[in-house]
């Protein structure tokens, strides 16, 4: 999979680019507006990640010119500025999603994926297998070796949004987004409590832990090691 | 006045008040003036023709009866009667050929106008003619009547006398129109600047607020007018910048702070795994702990965001149909794992069917907050009870009831406000916004909220906010 990354700050495009690599991507770095346009119009990408806030052409511009030269490359837009009129403008203007910073780099990461499995028009599974573990989307059933896992709602939400990202570090921020539909993070420790729970049904009893913590990180589900390390 | 550009006067409000005032005086005075004379003026032309007509009239009379001989001689009568440079009469033949008449020593510069004659013979109607004597400025008005067949009189009277009076009338009324337009001018001058003073002296202490006294107010002089008016919003808009002011103080103090202790301990912490890190763990546990650190700054300067964006009024909150008990029974199971794990027993009873208008994240925030207070200060084995209803006035109140630690009479009424902590919550994680943040948001959906609270036994937090129309009313209006 080949991605374009247009972005000035330099730190930034480098945790982009290095994180981006392990998961197996190849990275294209351009660092102003003009040189992201000539690569975007040159060169053919799976998916491009472009900063608003660009010298000499700025992010939204830039879109607006490959969309204009039919470049349909599926784009994320990175900004500081995450008020709605933003986002609408920012996805008006020919944007495909729009993260805000500071962003998790795991979540940039699930967005990719989720922007490349769309694009390539991938159907969508009946099925989430994360090793022995088989997650049934249509009759919500759960079972680990062919064991039966009884889940309550919650729980099935939260498994199926970890096993969606099988292999990636999801955070809380993330989790209180997809699962809860809430925008913040409480105070005490929910998604933790949770997720206890959740590793008490599924993990208890088998020899091989699939729900893995990272502190500070996230949670990733997982057979072995992980992708991105 | 005080202000640094001093306006020229003819910019003034009270000047261009005074102008106008003047003005429309002047202007309507001259209108009224004007109408009056035209109709002084018409009145006493009228009066000299019927006069001049009665006279053909009884000339008429003495032709039919008595003979042009003695037509000749009332001419002569009549003008000396009356005085023989106020009136003169003359015969003339249809030719305009004038063959008797009043003595005319003094009339000799007035001539027989044959275009009037002509008229005369052509219409049979007596004509009227004003004759300018600019020689000796008079003003003779003549008139032309058939009195028999061929015998035409012309008659002529001065009316040097009315024009006179007009004239005068004319004199008196400019000098009392001089002397009243100044005099308006002055108590239109006076009068303005009566009325603009008010403005002027909120303009002088705004001009001196402007200089960084935000304590001075203005004078409210009780007189309920529309300068009082002002000046009472004005005051109210100083109180709302003054409390703002102190607030933003006192918030950059706080952010100081709060910013400052977590950056101390991430760059600690940064420091000392590069000093004596050996093993790739501590790597490990240094990252993780940046990245808490990280989550939770973010977390600290999106609320404070949202709190001055929301305080502000900036961000109006969006209005959408929250249905209570849903928005409940959702933020409970967000929070039974957590409250079972603590052997919290956690019992919603919302009815159904109770409507709020609002965003409901905003929403979600505020009771997620009073949960996470209640689960937070509530130790094992404790309560947590959500109970919502409707009141009067058309309010739903909603409450978090905890038997928990409660809260210290003395800090009860400062809970509210930003970054304050109790000596309870110094401990628990969290940068003292969240009951403040719930304040603002109850306050922007024009409720309220209030706390009840018995130290050791537990506290009840309570919200109001406007009930909206459950949809089978809104249905039946």
């Amino acid at each position: 999979m080949r991605l374009l990354l247009v972005e000035d700050d330099r730190k930034i495009a480098e945790f982009i680019s290095k994180g981006l690599k392990a998961a197996g991507y190849a990275v294209d770095h351009a660092t102003n507006g003009e040189e992201g346009l000539h690569l975007a119009l040159t060169q053919t990408y799976d998916i491009a990640v472009i900063d608003i806030m660009l010298p000499v052409r700025d992010g939204l511009s830039l879109i607006g010119k490959m969309r204009e030269k039919k470049v349909n490359t599926p784009v994320i837009i990175l900004s500081a500025k995450g008020t709605v009129d933003d986002r609408v403008k920012g996805l008006e203007t020919g944007g495909d999603d729009y993260l805000t910073k500071p962003f998790a780099f795991s979540e940039l990461l699930a967005r990719v994926q989720a922007l490349i499995r769309r694009a390539s028009g991938i159907a969508e599974p009946m099925c989430l297998v994360v090793g022995d573990l088989v997650i049934n989307l249509l009759t919500r059933e759960v079972t680990r070796s062919g064991q039966k896992i009884v889940l309550q709602p919650l729980e099935f939400s939260l498994l199926e949004y970890l096993a969606r990202n099988a292999g990636r570090i999801v955070s809380k921020t993330m989790i209180m987004e997809h699962v809860w539909n809430y925008n913040f993070d409480p105070q005490t420790n929910v998604v933790e409590a949770r997720i206890s729970r959740l590793r008490e049904k599924v993990d208890k009893g088998f020899a091989t832990k699939l729900i893995h913590t990272y502190r500070g990180a996230g949670y990733v589900l997982k057979t072995s090691q992980p992708v991105l390390e | 006045m005080s202000s640094k550009h001093p306006s020229r006067f003819w910019n003034k409000l009270s000047f261009r008040l005074t102008l106008w005032y003047a003005g429309i005086f002047t202007v309507s005075s001259f209108i009224a003036f004007f109408l009056f004379y035209m109709l002084i003026n018409s009145m006493i032309r009228e009066r000299i023709d019927r006069d001049l007509l009665s006279q053909t009239a009884k000339f008429t009379s003495v032709l039919e009866t008595e003979g042009i001989k003695a037509v000749a001689d009332l001419t002569v009568l009549e003008a000396q009667e009356a005085g023989v440079k106020k009136v003169f009469f003359r015969l003339l033949f249809p030719t305009g050929q004038a063959f008797s008449s009043s003595n005319m020593s003094y009339w000799e510069d007035i001539n027989v106008h044959k275009e009037a004659i002509g008229k005369l013979v052509a219409g049979l109607k007596p004509v009227f003619e004003t004759v300018i004597l600019k020689a000796r400025q008079d003003e003779v008005r003549v008139l032309y009547a058939l009195i028999g067949p061929g015998v035409i009189l012309q008659v002529g009277q001065s009316i040097a006398n009315y024009t006179q009076i007009t004239a005068a009338f004319r004199r008196l009324f400019l000098t009392t129109m001089a002397i009243l337009i100044a005099l308006s001018a002055g108590v239109g001058w006076f009068m303005s600047r009566r009325a603009v003073s008010g403005v002027e002296q909120i303009a002088r202490i705004a001009g001196s607020i402007s200089g960084g006294t935000l304590e001075k107010r203005v004078p409210v002089t009780g007189k309920d007018d529309e300068i009082d008016e002002l000046a009472t919003t004005f005051n109210q808009m100083l109180d709302r910048l003054q409390t703002l002011v102190t607030e933003i103080k006192e918030m950059g103090d706080n952010i100081a702070h709060d910013l400052k202790s977590p950056l101390t301990r991430i760059r600690g912490t940064a420091e000392i795994a590069l000093m004596t890190g050996k093993e790739i763990t501590d790597y490990e546990n240094m990252a993780a702990s940046i990245i808490e650190e990280c989550d939770n700054l973010l977390q600290m300067i999106n609320t404070m965001l949202m709190l001055s964006k929301t305080e502000a009024g900036v961000e109006k909150p969006v209005q959408e149909r929250i249905e209570l008990s849903e928005l409940v029974r959702n933020i409970c199971q967000l929070f039974e794992t957590t409250a079972e794990d603590k052997g919290l027993a956690l019992a919603c009873a919302v009815p159904e069917k109770i409507y709020i208008n609002g965003d409901v994240r905003m929403m979600q925030r505020l009771f997620a907050n009073l949960m996470d207070n209640a689960v937070k200060y509530t130790p094992y084995g404790g309560m947590i009870t959500v109970t919502a209803g409707t009141g009067r006035e058309g309010n739903v109140s909603l409450s978090v009831e905890d038997n928990g630690i409660g809260i210290s009479s003395q800090e009860v009424p400062r809970i509210f406000e930003r970054f304050y902590r109790g000596d309870a919550s110094r401990s628990a994680p969290g940068a003292g916004l969240g009951l403040s943040l719930a304040r603002t948001i109850a306050r922007a959906h024009e409720g309220d909220i209030t706390v009840e609270s018995h130290p050791g036994r537990g506290s009840i937090f309570t919200v109001t906010l406007p009930q909206a129309a459950s949809l089978e009313t809104k249905e039946r209006a």
